[in-house]
Formats: structure tokens, C-alpha cells, sequence
């Protein structure tokens, strides 16, 4: 049980929780451009590239996306023991409010749960059909006639197959298959080798040896494994069905070219799929396929693919500004909540006195161990930045004043601390602390970090802030909101 | 024989396969298409098949001088017995797609199988 909890608020669960999410919009902006591509792309072996790009990237942008948040859940200390809304995601987005990202940010740990479950579960599944198929090589099966096996010879020698390829009779298989990359095999269904005309057995023996040739039983694999991490994912499962689909397309293209006959070819194909219904195995789905797609596909002259490159030159162009808009977007800032507070002393004060200034809000508590960690950061930056404009005011969310009074004095606080309302408390969403503001000299919200702040950064921010024209900011700020 | 043979073990089923593949054959036959793949005995493949024969697994035709024996079921049957292994039936839809193949792991749909005909139809009554 403790160790469930102790996961739960690990950086590890909220790393992947939150790159879960973010894997989402990732893998939707891939699709975007991959749809484009598919759109430009008419040849199987460019649209095979493609899924295979878009796969890679999927896995990279997993990849970085959970390195960066797992970071920043590491440097973040929660007071509660929660996993919290990573500092640089807040940042990012300060005009939104902040409390779907909170609540996210509860449900993160269960869905990295939810995920290590289910990628546990289809590994369990892939491994199982691993050892399955490995023991489709050895039960029941015989070798081939010596005529068959000349043959598989002679074509792997035209498609320039170097690994010796073997030939073998299954009675466990309905459809001729290729197994294994470095010593491969072609089960054949037992009698189909002598049930069917020699030369749609050729075409069969010619797209499987195209398999043989492109390594697609070991990018199947990798695919299989790759889908498996990302199972949740609408986007992959479409990238994973354009694979399949190309690939076959692929060996069809491949299989003519070397066997020269586009119509033999689909007969056979036919005929292959016909023997199979034949057969009385129940079928296990009985929808699907993409059969006849393939068969119009070979029968029908290959279209011109010339356009291609300009249509997708020209989506992605017409893509761009959509996606620099989006990123531009976090820069709007939103006017802070004004509140007027009573400091420890009785003294009132009140956000619209500090117009005019950088005003950094820390929400803090005395409790709140990594809280006070920063306080003499703030008190630092008072000294500083006050000739400059800066006002560092604390809220602290301590319900007895003394206390508060205690550690003012203790510290040496050299700026006024006020104590929270209820108000002041829902109008700032303050959820987790340590929360600080910085408020730019027109009172908006130029940035909010949940969590301890880096000192260094934060001091950036600042200077940035101090240096920067009112009126800019003004002009910047009413563009954004129209 | 009325009663069903047994599930074969997998030294019958290579044999069955064997069987079915170069049809009705002698011991010796089916020992040098078995060698072929890998080390075996003849004593050994003989014994086999004489306890599939009493199974009932196989038929023997002892007409001529060397016997011919021939499988008395068919491959969809044999293939419906070993299904009924759970763990084989749980996972062969998944150690199928980890294959790469002519046809997709998915059967055709008749209505498929129709529009297939068709364009192979069509197509060969253009060229021809």
C-alpha cells in the first residue's frame, strides 16, 4: 500500500501522466501533417516512409515530452505530497485559468497507472504470440518438395535475397506466412503447394520473398512493440493500419515487377483468399480486409504521382501560420484579480496601489516547508529591485496571525505579508503552494509558477519585466484579447 | 471406426502433415520428406505410425507389399482439435499478426470475396 502511494507521487507517475496527455495533442498535429502527406503521396513505398516517419516521431516527441516533465515534477517539492501542474506548463499558458491543469494534474498519477497497466497487458500479448509463432516453425510442419525449394532458390536469387530462405508446409497455417528475419522461413498451407496452379504458387512465393526482402517481419515486430506502448493512442492505431496496408501494397508493387504479370498475380490472391474461406476453420472476424482494394489497385494503371511533393509543400506551408499562432497565444496576459488584503499588522493593502509597479505575489504559508525555502530569495529581490519598480507582497495562508507575526520578525521579511482570504483564495485558484505571481506594471499576470521557483529564472523574468515599456505591454495585452 | 481418434501429439501432427502434403505414402516416404528437416530414424517413424494406425489417426492400405497409409481426417478437423487449446486459442489471432503474409490475418467477407471475382472478371475478359 505504501509503495502504491509513494508511486502515486513520484515524479515518475506525474511525468507520464502529464506526458500521456500531451501525447495526445502530439500525436494529433503528426496526424496532421501525415494526412497531408498521405494526401501528396500516391507511391506505397512514400506512404510506407510516412507512417514510418510519423511513428518515429510519435516516439521521439514521448520520448522528450517525459523527459522534460519528469524533470520538472523532480524539481517541484509538494507540500501535500501530490503531484502538481509541472512549473513550465503553467507558465506557458497564463491566460487560461488553472484549474483544469490542477485537476488534471490529481488525475496524472492514475493515468500513468492506467497505462503501465495496459502496456504490461499488450506486452503480455505480444510476447505470447512471439512465443506462438515461434511455435508455428516447429509443429507440424515438413519441408517442401525439392522442386518448390529450387524455386524459392531461384526467385530470392532475382530478388536479390542474400540469406538463405526456407521453404516449409504448415498445417497450422491458412495463408502462406514469413517468419523469422535472420534465417527466415515461408510456411506454405500444407497442399496448397500442389493444389493450386504452379504459376499463382510463383506469385505467392514472390510477395512473400518481397517480405523477405524489405525485413518486414522484423519492422512488423518493432511496429507491434512501438503500438503497444502507445495503445491508448487513436493516431497510432491509424499510422500502425497505414503500415500494414502500404507494406502489402509494397511486396504487391515488388511481386510484379520481378514476376512481370499484374493479372496472374491478382488471380492468385484471389485464389488464396478463396481457399481459405474454403477451408472449414471458423472464421475468427469475419469483417475487414483489404483485399479487393489490392486487386483494383494492381488491375488499374499507376496514376502520376508528379503533384505530390508541391500539394504537400503547399498544405504545410498554409499549416504554418495556424501552428505560429497557437504558439504565439500563451503571450496575452489577463488582468490579476484585485483584492484588498489587511497585513499581520492590521494595516490594509490593496492590489491597485502597486499600478505602475512589477508586482511578484508569493502565496506561502509558514507550514509549507518549501514555501520559506524562497522567502529569503524574495527577501533578496525586495532589496534589489525596489528603486527599479519591483513590489514583492506574500500571502500567507496561515489562519493564525501570530504565527506569521513570529516568522516576519524571525526572517527579517523586508516586505508587507498579508494574510489570505477565502476570496482572495478562489479568485487566485490557489490550490498548491508555494504560488507565486509576477504582475507586470499594467496589472495583468505575466506569469504564474506552481510550486518552488527557480531563483534564477525567476530573477530573469524580472529584469525582463522591469526593463519593458508600460505602453508596449498595454498594446500587446488589448491586441490579444480582440 | 465410429468413435473420433484423439488429438494427435506433435510428433503425429508432423507426420499427419507429411501425409497431407505428398498425399497417401509409405513409413519410408514420409521418413526421407521428415529427414529432410531434421535427424531421424526409420524405426522410429515406423513405431509412430503403427500406433497411429491403432489410434485411428491413420488408415492403412495393406494391399500391396510395402504398406500406404493415408490420414483418415482431414487438416480442418486436425486444426479444430489443437484449437481447443486455451492458451493456443487465446493468443494464435495475436502470434498471426506478429507474421507477415500475403493476405491480412482477417478473412475476406463473402461480399468481398464477390467484388474480388468481379474485377478479376472484368479485367480478364478486357485482355482477352
Amino acid at each position: 500500500m505504501n509503495l502504491f502511494q509513494t508511486f502515486l507521487a513520484s515524479p515518475i507517475a506525474g511525468g507520464i501522466g502529464w506526458t500521456l496527455v500531451y501525447s495526445l495533442w502530439e500525436g494529433a498535429l503528426i496526424s496532421v501533417v501525415f494526412g497531408a502527406a498521405l494526401v501528396g503521396f500516391r507511391s506505397p513505398r512514400a506512404r510506407y516512409a510516412a507512417a514510418c516517419g510519423a511513428m518515429l516521431a510519435m516516439i521521439a516527441c514521448f520520448t522528450a515530452t517525459l523527459t522534460w516533465t519528469m524533470l520538472a515534477h523532480a524539481q517541484a517539492l509538494w507540500p501535500s505530497g501530490r503531484a502538481a501542474v509541472p512549473a513550465w506548463r503553467v507558465l506557458a499558458t497564463t491566460t487560461t485559468p488553472v484549474q483544469w491543469q490542477v485537476r488534471l494534474a490529481m488525475v496524472a498519477p492514475w493515468l500513468a497507472l492506467f497505462w503501465i497497466v495496459g502496456v504490461s497487458l499488450m506486452y503480455a500479448e505480444r510476447i505470447a504470440g512471439c512465443v506462438l509463432a515461434r511455435r508455428l516453425q516447429r509443429r507440424g510442419v515438413c519441408c517442401a518438395s525439392g522442386y518448390w525449394q529450387d524455386e524459392v532458390a531461384r526467385l530470392s536469387a532475382r530478388l536479390r535475397i542474400s540469406r538463405p530462405v526456407k521453404l516449409l508446409e504448415s498445417c497450422l497455417t491458412d495463408v502462406p506466412m514469413v517468419l523469422g528475419h535472420f534465417r527466415p522461413l515461408i510456411l506454405m498451407p500444407v497442399g496448397l503447394l500442389a493444389g493450386i496452379p504452379p504459376v499463382q504458387v510463383e506469385a505467392a512465393l514472390l510477395h512473400e520473398l518481397a517480405h523477405i526482402r524489405r525485413c518486414d517481419y522484423l519492422m512488423n515486430l518493432l511496429q507491434r512493440f512501438t503500438g503497444g506502448l502507445f495503445f491508448y493512442h487513436p493516431a497510432v492505431w491509424w499510422f500502425s493500419r497505414v503500415m500494414r496496408v502500404e507494406c502489402e501494397n509494397c511486396c504487391d508493387d515488388l511481386a510484379v515487377s520481378i514476376s512481370g504479370d499484374a493479372y496472374e498475380y491478382a488471380a492468385a490472391l484471389g485464389t488464396l483468399e478463396q481457399n481459405r474461406v474454403n477451408g472449414r476453420v471458423p472464421a475468427m472476424v469475419a469483417t475487414g480486409g483489404n483485399l479487393s482494394k489490392r486487386i483494383r489497385r494492381l488491375l488499374s494503371p499507376k496514376p502520376n504521382g508528379a503533384l505530390a511533393p508541391l500539394l504537400v509543400a503547399g498544405i504545410l506551408l498554409a499549416l504554418a501560420p495556424v501552428v505560429w499562432a497557437s504558439m504565439a497565444k500563451p503571450m496575452l496576459r489577463r488582468d490579476a484579480p484585485s483584492f484588498g488584503l489587511r497585513d499581520s499588522n492590521g494595516v490594509p493593502i490593496s492590489l491597485s496601489r502597486y499600478k505602475g509597479n512589477i508586482v511578484l505575489l508569493n502565496f506561502w504559508a509558514t507550514w509549507c516547508a518549501p514555501c520559506t525555502t524562497e522567502i529569503p530569495w524574495y527577501i533578496e529581490f525586495e532589496k534589489k529591485y525596489k528603486a527599479g519598480g519591483l513590489a514583492v507582497i506574500g500571502v500567507a495562508l496561515n489562519k493564525d496571525r501570530k504565527a506569521v507575526r513570529r516568522f516576519i520578525a524571525e526572517q527579517k521579511v523586508n516586505y508587507p505579508v498579508t494574510i489570505a482570504s477565502n476570496d482572495v483564495k478562489r479568485l487566485y485558484g490557489v490550490n498548491q503552494l508555494p504560488l507565486t505571481l509576477l504582475i507586470d506594471r499594467n496589472g495583468r499576470v505575466a506569469d504564474k509558477h506552481i510550486g518552488v521557483v527557480n531563483k534564477e529564472n525567476l530573477e530573469n523574468e524580472i529584469e525582463t519585466l522591469l526593463h519593458q515599456h508600460a505602453g508596449a505591454l498595454s498594446h500587446s495585452g488589448q491586441k490579444g484579447e480582440k | 471406426m465410429k468413435t473420433n481418434p484423439p488429438r494427435p501429439t506433435d510428433g503425429e501432427l508432423e507426420i499427419l502433415t507429411v501425409l497431407w502434403s505428398i498425399g497417401p505414402a509409405t513409413v519410408r516416404q514420409v521418413y526421407d520428406v521428415i529427414r529432410r528437416r531434421r535427424p531421424a530414424e526409420y524405426s522410429t517413424t515406423l513405431k509412430f505410425m503403427q500406433i497411429m494406425a491403432a489410434k485411428g489417426l491413420v488408415r492403412r492400405d495393406e494391399k500391396q507389399r510395402a504398406h500406404v497409409y493415408e490420414p483418415t481426417k482431414h487438416r480442418e478437423w486436425t486444426q479444430r482439435q489443437l484449437a481447443g487449446d486455451l492458451l493456443e486459442r487465446a493468443f494464435s489471432g495475436s502470434a498471426k499478426s506478429l507474421l507477415v503474409g500475403a493476405l491480412s490475418a482477417r478473412k475476406a467477407s463473402p461480399k468481398e470475396l464477390a467484388e474480388m471475382r468481379r474485377l478479376l472478371d472484368e479485367y480478364g475478359k478486357e485482355t482477352k
